[in-house]
């Protein structure tokens, strides 16, 4: 009987030992919740950490795959090519007349600068930085770059692409650092309609669109028209481009427009940023 | 000891692919979720202590990669790659489609856990994005599973 007791009890000894390790880990995770909730600063350590480590990595395997992910989006692209083609031929008609308007508008505006003093834009300095991971989950979008704080790249500063804002710098490590899509659902933006100058918030929901916010109903909204960052957040200059609008509903219940964006950026495809260094975020 | 840096190198190497090549590999809108096929295989040939001490320190990296919650990945990694022995004792003899069952049973565990936990957190669920999850997700990684725990067997047999 004692030997039988014996044999029972070796047997279920190490998976008692594992639940109790399990009870104990679970708790440490519930702990490291309640820690991270309180001190929001615990995530950003640990994840420098872990970029510096994985980042090299990520470099690598983006350096070898990129030339299979280019060939793939060439062939992918080349039935819309022709289509794209015969558009832009009758839209570069259109713009060469609009060139000739705009180059005597601009050589108006350059007059007017030199009087006023330098341009808004040309205060920004611009730091090139190349995409190496993207970390896209319903609860986070977000890219890694290949710029850290030993390139001068702080938190908060604003990322753009040639085509508009990106998001802002949310973690640095030495050599890398994390941007925060605008389209991550935490992500929070103020921005502004370009034609009548309307305000609102711009936010993220997870998916490739975006929300714009607490837009009185009786605002002057139209689809299409451009959105733009206001500056009154501190965080990001005024006047890039966020997006076009692509959806309004005016539903009775809500206080606000419900209204849709399209990025400027299309995000997939981007892998290259720019980083202005030094706007000064107030916060 | 050599079970620990095959571990190690297996869990950055994955981290690495899953924040880069992932991205590419879409179904139905859904990303192939490496990270828990690494976690379920390795489990399946390590047994129950790795599962969960592997399970739990690959969440935590996820979570400071990938996640907003320190945690949470941890708790539902850790959580999965227990479940994952306990499915596989349902099954007897050693067919290769058991281990890609598993996956896909536990993937749906692990799906729907997570989305507890961030609904219960206050995160808005998208109703499309979930009902695309809990059809492709266990699919797209059960089929991942079936190429690559062939490959860790063969290591981890040799490492045994």
């Amino acid at each position: 009987m004692r030997e039988v007791y014996k044999k029972v009890m070796a047997l279920s000894l190490p998976r008692r030992k594992n639940k109790i390790i399990l009870g104990i880990l679970i708790v440490l995770c519930i702990i490291l919740a309640s820690f991270n909730l309180k001190y929001q600063n615990i995530l950003p350590i640990g994840k420098s950490i872990i970029l510096e480590v994985v980042s090299p990595l990520q470099k690598a395997v983006t350096f070898l795959i990129n030339p299979f992910i280019k060939s793939i989006k060439t062939i992918n692209k080349f039935s819309d090519i022709l289509e794209e083609n015969r558009i832009l031929t009758r839209k570069a008609n259109t713009l060469l007349k609009e060139n000739i308007y705009l180059k005597e508008l601009e050589r108006e505006n350059r007059e007017l600068r030199e009087l006023l003093g330098s341009s808004y834009y040309e205060q920004f300095e611009i730091k090139l930085a190349k995409v190496i991971g993207k970390a896209k989950t319903d609860w986070k979008h977000s890219f890694f770059i290949d710029k850290g704080a030993n390139y001068n790249i702080k938190i908060n500063m604003s990322v753009i692409s040639q085509s508009g804002l990106i998001g802002r710098v949310i973690t640095t490590s030495r050599n890398f650092s994390e941007v925060k899509l605008i389209t991550d659902p935490n992500s929070s933006i103020a921005a502004m309609v370009q034609n009548s100058r309307k305000t609102g918030i711009v936010q993220g929901i997870g998916t490739n669109t975006l929300k714009f916010d607490l837009v009185p109903k009786e605002a002057e909204v139209d689809i299409g028209n451009i959105i733009i960052t206001s500056g009154l957040g501190g965080i990001f200059p005024k006047g890039i481009q966020i997006g076009r609008v692509s959806d309004i509903k005016n539903l009775d219940y809500e206080l606000y427009k419900t209204i849709k964006i399209l990025p400027a950026c299309n995000f997939d495809n981007i892998e290259e940023v720019l980083i202005i260094t030094n706007f000064t975020s107030l916060d | 000891m050599k079970k620990f840096f095959f571990s190690l190198f297996l869990l950055l190497i994955t981290l690495a692919i899953q924040s880069t090549i992932t991205n590419y590999i879409l179904v139905g809108g859904i990303q192939l979720n490496l990270v828990l096929v690494i976690v379920i295989s390795t489990s399946l040939i390590f047994g129950e202590f790795f599962a969960i001490i592997f399970g739990f320190f690959a969440g935590i990296c996820s979570d400071f990669l990938f996640g907003h919650i320190l945690g949470l990945f941890a708790f539902v990694n850790m959580i999965s790659a227990f479940i994952c022995l306990r499915v596989k004792r349902i099954f007897t003899g050693e067919h290769y489609i058991i281990p890609t069952v598993v996956m896909i049973v536990v993937t749906e565990i692990w799906v729907f856990l997570t989305y507890i936990i961030s609904f219960s957190l206050g995160k808005e669920v998208i109703q499309g994005n979930l009902v695309n999850k809990i059809i492709y997700q266990p699919l797209i990684n059960g089929l991942v599973m079936l190429i690559i725990h062939p490959i860790i067997k063969k290591i981890g047999s040799l490492l045994k």
